[in-house]
């Protein structure tokens, strides 16, 4: 066998990753709670939203009652973003449907609409938007507008000038916009960030509460072995994590993996080392658990929030989306996305991934640092 | 039974303020995710890079294009035209890619339909929406400018809609996300401390022991409780203060609802908490088991972000059990529609329903606990 091989099975830290690992797994909950949670939530998640705006409900009231505001309601259903259409008889009504909520878009035909037609005067309609949702007010009322401006009543149908310019409109990578394609990635890498630092900063600290750091040290182990040894199960349980939830997402959503699976993997990887580098330095500057959890949530809200994997990133103002350029959970989310979406290989994704281990280096060697400083 | 009941909300109190680190976290952390949440979550997609190839290159093609940059929607993407459009989507230098064909206007004089490729980066999805609307609109909006200039007698559209937002007339994101932060806020915190709180008190052991020196597992918990509700509440009117003064977000119409329904919420979570720092043996897993169930489900379920009113009918079930949907719900209320009462008074039921499964739920737990040792 070779000689490095061969010392590297008989020497410490291989010791000492097979205590961690054993520690790991004594306690059952904890593996319960690093293993199935992430999943079970990814698929739930991913299963279950949809950020496109659709089936919302419409009131309308219709004074008109003729067959061009008919065909005028009917053509503002035909869409999917409006799935019911409540037929009110006074505008109070509706007006009262809209201020409580049950109603986005309310819409009132005056008796004069198909006289005015006819008559080739311009017919208003009245659209009342309950703005209190303004992301899913602006998609509806576009869509009612857009609608409203084209409508010809019926009976001059033929009139209707064709459209000469027509956006051919391809959407690549997801076609059928299925949005567990679009959440799995993203929420994969923040769930890593959630468990990575917390299981991390925890396995250190119960270490310095319970006083068995100190009998560590007098072990011939040096400090940088006792902390590898804590980071490699910990990485090895996040990457199963992982496997699973992509491989589990594959069956129920037919999520793609377009690329190289090892490159996301090798990704995944160095993302761990990120989260549990994250979670170390946690453990090294608090001084019990209570600490560095609460701590935690000053890291990870941001480190979630800025990397564009649950909320979108282009539409953050200016400063915000500069400071995210030093989130590391921002490249891992662009590589996974990459990766698993566009197909995308190393000559394109390199970049990421360096800036990636760049992060992972940096975290680790702050927390090594200060790990062997604390325990002189 | 009150008087026990005083003791262990002071023991609890003076416990909580001899940490700190802690009392800073508690009351730093829920302002520091507001403002992060209250400036960082935009949906309005402004300036998103598109690399547009004008094969055509006529006076026409043109101000087409110049008509799509006047959506205040795209810049031009730092991406070479000359080379394929798809590609720049690839590495993700562009989000949307126009391809104006050779011809292009020549179709258009002619009366022919004349059209032209545009493609979107589907990996964002939430994008793909707006994006699509907005080059339809555009498009709409050059055809009957053109249809005009052509024929300046004719009549743009036969029916014209007169659009009226309520509420909310300026369609301002802040009035739409600050106070659904308000939930957010306010579910994370107070089910954190408590968890942490009570995981604590059994990872060392102490939990039996105060729970023993009690002859009530109701009172227990309502005086384990009781601190963290008024840390919280102070906590509550704090966000709410300063999410008023910062994002310029006030109260419409009656503040009643708000105000019962405030405290019912916070304790709904600082039960959560304590229901699961109860069940857990120690602390890591208490604040695992906070983040991964609390924290996720209550961002992306609440319809915070994304609207849930399109979650499937299985799926939605998950939707119905976070209370934060409920409290978003009233704070739009309160704070944009001010319909008041008439729109909210399921709120504060279904809060005390929440309240009334976990102390049973916890109660159960220290049951167990009991039983065990």
């Amino acid at each position: 066998m070779n000689p490095i091989v061969e010392r590297l099975i008989a020497s410490r830290l291989w010791a000492l990753v097979i205590k961690e690992t054993r520690e790991i797994l004594r306690n059952k909950y904890l593996l319960f709670l690093v293993l199935v949670p992430p999943i079970l939530q990814l698929l739930i998640l991913g299963g279950a939203l949809d950020p496109q705006v659709r089936n919302l409900s419409l009131a309308t009231v219709d004074h008109a009652k003729t067959a061009d505001s008919r065909e005028l309601l009917s053509q503002i259903m035909q869409s999917d973003t409006f799935k019911k259409n409540q037929l009110m008889k006074s505008e109070d009504a509706l007006a009262g449907e809209l201020e409580r909520g049950k109603k986005t878009i309310g819409i009132v035909i005056p008796s004069n609409f198909s006289k005015k037609l006819q008559k080739n005067e311009e017919a208003q309609v009245q659209v009342l938007v309950d703005g209190a949702d303004a992301y899913t007010a602006g998609i509806a009322s576009a869509k009612v507008q857009r609608t409203i401006y084209e409508f010809h009543s019926a009976a001059k149908k033929e009139e209707r000038e064709n459209k000469v310019i027509e956006p051919e409109i391809n959407i690549l990578y997801n076609p059928d916009l299925i949005s567990s394609w679009y959440f799995v990635p993203g929420v994969l890498g923040a769930c890593l960030t959630l468990t990575g630092t917390l299981v991390a900063s925890a396995t250190v600290l119960r270490e310095r509460e319970s006083g068995t750091m100190e009998q560590l040290l007098m072990t011939p182990a040096s400090s940088s072995e006792i902390l590898l040894a804590k980071i490699i199960p910990l990485a090895t349980f996040l990457i199963v994590d992982v496997v699973v939830a992509i491989t589990a997402s594959r069956m129920i959503f037919g999520l793609p993996c377009r690329g190289s699976f090892l490159l996301l993997l090798l990704a995944s990887a160095l993302y761990a080392f990120v989260g549990i580098g994250v979670g170390m330095m946690l453990g090294s500057v608090c001084r019990s658990q209570r600490q560095a959890q609460l701590a935690s949530f000053f890291i990870n809200i941001p480190l979630i929030l800025l990397s564009g994997t649950v909320v979108p990133l282009d539409t953050m103002p200016a400063p915000l989306q500069a400071i995210s350029i030093f989130d590391p959970l921002r490249y891992y989310a662009l590589i996974s996305r990459g990766v698993l979406l566009k197909g995308a290989t190393l000559d394109m994704l390199w970049i990421p991934l360096v800036l990636l281990a760049v992060s992972a280096l940096v975290v680790l060697s702050i927390s090594a640092n200060r790990f062997k400083r604390q325990l002189i | 039974m009150f008087n026990t009941f005083l003791v262990q909300t002071v023991k609890e109190l003076k416990e909580f303020r001899r940490d700190r680190l802690s009392v800073a976290l508690a009351f730093l952390l829920p302002l520091f995710s507001l403002l992060l949440l209250g400036f960082g979550i935009r949906l309005e997609s402004k300036s998103i890079p598109v690399v547009v190839r004008d094969s055509d290159n006529t006076s026409l093609s043109r101000e087409y294009i110049a008509r799509l940059y006047a959506t205040n929607m795209f810049v031009p993407a730092d991406a070479d035209p000359k080379e394929s459009l798809t590609r720049a989507i690839d590495r993700g230098e562009a989000k949307v890619a126009v391809e104006i064909p050779k011809g292009f206007t020549g179709k258009v004089f002619t009366g022919s339909v004349s059209p032209f490729k545009v493609y979107i980066d589907g990996t964002d999805i939430s994008n793909v929406q707006v994006l699509t609307n907005s080059i339809e609109a555009a498009n709409l909006y050059f055809l009957s400018v053109l249809h005009q200039t052509r024929q300046p007698d004719a009549q743009l559209s036969p029916v014209v809609p007169e659009t009226r937002l309520w509420f909310n007339p300026g369609r301002e994101e802040r009035l739409f996300i600050v106070p659904g932060a308000f939930a957010i806020v306010l579910w994370m915190y107070p089910a954190l401390l408590a968890a942490v709180a009570a995981s604590r008190e059994k990872e060392q052991g102490t939990m039996i022991r105060v729970y023993a020196s009690n002859p009530n597992p109701l009172s227990f918990l309502l005086g384990k409780a009781a601190p963290y509700f008024m840390i919280s509440l102070v906590m509550a009117i704090m966000v709410m203060t300063v999410g008023a003064i910062i994002f310029n977000v006030f109260p419409v119409g009656d503040p009643t609802p708000l105000i019962v329904s405030t405290p019912l919420y916070v304790l709904v979570s600082v039960l959560f908490g304590l229901m699961l720092g109860t069940y857990a043996g120690s602390q890591t897993t208490a604040v695992q088991a906070t983040s991964s169930i609390g924290f996720f489900p209550c961002l992306l379920l609440s319809g915070f972000v994304y609207p849930i009113s399109n979650i499937p009918f299985p799926l939605n079930l998950f939707a119905i059990v976070v209370p934060g949907k409920y409290f978003i719900e009233l704070t739009r209320d309160a704070f944009v529609r001010g319909t008041g009462w008439s729109a909210v008074w399921y709120v504060p039921v279904v809060l005390i329903l929440f309240c009334i499964v976990e102390l049973g739920l916890s109660c159960m737990a220290l049951r167990r606990m009991q039983e065990k040792d």
